[in-house]
């Protein structure tokens, strides 16, 4: 689905935050969450590459900044620490049928799980899968996550992340 | 007989063996004279110092000579042919200075982590291809995701010249520098001096790029700003992009500005501000660079439909090999620098591809495409404009059959007056952080000046066309988004 139109990503991204409860707070959790459902089969078309908090989608960002402004979506701006901004998105749609090539119900389930995962968890995780795409062999993926990240990877964040990717691919 | 890579990696081993050869080290004292800096002396009796002799002297690095440190810029500053090289080595002598002030300020100076940062200071630009970010960006449009960062890990750690003077000196050494070039978070102070608001690589381009520009706009007081320079703990989030009650914090030692340098540190952030105004995004050196991402992302699909010989192509010309390769090696890497894209013009002008003819005559003969800066005419804060001009544009391309990347190109970078690393994608240390009167207890340099406060977001917006007649294509779309 590379080929999706930009209203069909406005429309999944709207999709997959009325599927959330109607609300993601901050756009490194909506890049790491809309990532980690590509490799569920979402097939939203988004190109990801590698920034300072994981993998990153530049038309992920553009169709946020798209369907806020056709009123899709709403994107709250709040201050956060040391005044950094943070965004609340949020959506009231009825429930979709679908989000990407997910079926609903298990675009809930998924996005549930993640929903009980720090947005710190999502970014390791997304940058373990990320690293994986890579051609990084899977005994060496945390020791590059340390090497990238080397203050948030801590064993426990470490083990969380995969304790993440596992209740993804199992549920 | 053999295949070009092949052909490039034993053309690279033989010389990396003559050099080595050639280029026993006698310890000596070496002096450079800088510009920006004065005279750099690399002592005799100072092991790291001649290290970075050597280094300094390594075939890899003696590239940067050959990439000009602001690309395009030189179209609109003829000043600003300044290389990589002469950066990295201002960048060294900055290094050098934080960690004379990180000596004086901490309990026990680390000589290790000294030496790790030192190095990866000198080397951080490495990896940078010709015309450096307009290379990566059209890496990117041939699907190639690696950026400098990670090619310059690779020259460090791989089957390099570098990487020989390192493992002589200390065998665990490049590895330590790669990963504190590719880590995307700082840990400790040595960090810092390679990424932080102070680091030494921007206290050296911005007073280099202005100096070499000629600008009269972005000085600021650095003396007097790392006289003021302390360091302390700060309280570092590990996701600001979240409400302050679901952080995650750590400690970390940073950099802090003491309350006697709050005005320098202004300074600094309006020179930082004024330069990338000025120099960096003006529109056109933008232009520019657009014109060569486009050239090159042209040549490089024509080359995989038809061959550099169809093309009337050298096919063992650097840029052309590498282009032809799927997966270029390291060695080929380090083939290209500035000069392998504007040999190659004449010949890109004389092919028999029309599109790539002509975009090689235009950046030759500078003719550049012309911009129409939307961005400029956005009223309120502009979203919406934007988004209706840019669904309407991107209708009347197609209507037309005018191409995206060919006969209309885009640019939309983002000035941000202080917040440099947007999007939440920011840590404290990215910050300008002045000494409180308690122990760790800094306030952010953005709550308390009504200068740094002033400095405004700016979204750029705009559109290149190559002529009269596609300018009023873009200008018709604008005039009737204007209407409502």
């Amino acid at each position: 689905m590379d080929g999706n139109s930009q209203g069909m990503k406005t429309e999944l991204v709207a999709s997959l935050i009325a599927l959330s409860g109607g609300l993601i707070v901050g756009k490194t959790r909506l890049q790491k969450t809309v990532f980690l459902l590509e490799k569920f089969g979402l097939e939203s078309g988004f190109h990801f590459e590698y920034h300072n908090y994981g993998p990153y989608s530049a038309d992920l960002a553009e169709a946020c900044e798209i369907a806020t402004a056709e009123g899709v979506i709403k994107a709250e701006t709040k201050p956060g620490f040391y005044q950094v901004p943070y965004t609340v998105y949020s959506a009231q749609l009825a429930a979709p049928a679908a989000v990407g090539n997910i079926a609903s119900d298990r675009a809930k389930t998924l996005l549930a799980i993640m929903k009980g995962f720090t947005a710190v968890d999502l970014e390791l995780a997304a940058t373990m899968v990320f690293l994986e795409d890579e051609g990084v062999e899977a005994s060496q993926v945390d020791a590059q996550v340390a090497v990238l990240k080397p203050l948030k990877a801590k064993r426990d964040n470490l083990d969380k992340a995969h304790a993440l990717l596992g209740q993804l691919k199992a549920a | 007989m053999f295949g070009i890579e092949t052909y490039l990696q034993i053309l690279y081993k033989l010389h990396n063996f003559f050099s080595n050869l050639y280029s026993y080290h006698m310890p000596k004292t070496q002096r450079i004279r800088d510009p920006i800096h004065g005279l750099i002396v690399f002592e005799e009796g100072n092991d790291l110092d001649q290290l970075i002799w050597q280094l300094l002297n390594s075939d890899p690095f003696q590239r940067l000579r050959r990439v000009r440190q602001l690309g395009f810029s030189e179209f609109v500053y003829p000043g600003a042919t300044h290389t990589r090289f002469a950066h990295s080595v201002g960048v060294f002598y900055n290094a050098r200075k934080l960690l004379q002030i990180i000596n004086k300020k901490v309990e026990r100076f680390d000589k290790e982590r000294a030496i790790v940062a030192t190095c990866a200071a000198l080397l951080h630009d490495l990896g940078h291809g010709p015309f450096s970010h307009t290379f990566e960006g059209v890496e990117k449009t041939r699907g190639k995701k690696k950026k400098h960062e990670t090619w310059t890990a690779e020259i460090v750690e791989g089957d390099t010249e570098i990487q020989e003077i390192l493992n002589k000196f200390d065998p665990t050494l490049a590895k330590k520098i790669s990963a504190l070039i590719l880590a995307k978070e700082p840990t400790d102070i040595y960090a810092a001096i390679v990424s932080s608001q102070f680091d030494a690589d921007r206290l050296d381009y911005l007073v280099r790029d202005r100096y070499m520009s000629g600008v009269e706009v972005g000085h600021f007081d650095m003396e007097w700003l790392l006289d003021c320079l302390e360091i302390d703990r700060v309280l570092v989030a590990q996701n600001p992009d979240q409400a302050i009650e679901n952080q995650q914090f750590d400690y970390v030692d940073g950099f802090v500005i003491n309350p006697k340098g709050f005005k320098a540190a202004e300074g600094y952030l309006e020179a930082r501000f004024h330069l990338y105004s000025t120099v960096y995004l003006h529109k056109t050196t933008r232009g520019a660079e657009k014109l060569l991402a486009s050239l090159l992302s042209t040549l490089s699909e024509a080359l995989k439909t038809d061959g550099a010989d169809k093309l009337n192509l050298p096919s063992r010309q650097s840029l052309v090999s590498y282009l032809t390769q799927e997966d270029p090696s390291l060695a080929q890497y380090l083939s290209l620098d500035d000069g392998s894209i504007l040999s190659l013009l004449p010949f890109l002008q004389a092919c028999p591809n029309a599109r790539i003819a002509e975009l090689a005559t235009k950046l030759k003969r500078r003719h550049l495409y012309k911009c129409v800066d939307i961005g400029s005419r956005l009223r309120g804060d502009g979203s919406d404009e934007k988004v209706r001009f840019k669904r309407d544009l991107k209708e009347k391309v197609k209507e037309l059959g005018m191409e995206f990347g060919y006969n209309i190109l885009y640019d939309e970078p983002r000035l941000v007056g202080y917040d440099w690393y947007t999007w939440g994608e920011e840590s404290t240390l990215k910050k300008v952080l002045v000494k409180g009167v308690e122990q760790n207890k800094n306030y952010d340099i953005g709550d308390r000046s009504e200068i740094i406060k002033a400095l405004k977001k700016e979204d750029f917006y705009r559109i290149y066309v190559p002529d009269n007649e596609k300018r009023g294509v873009v200008e018709a779309i604008w005039t009737e988004i204007a209407k409502v």
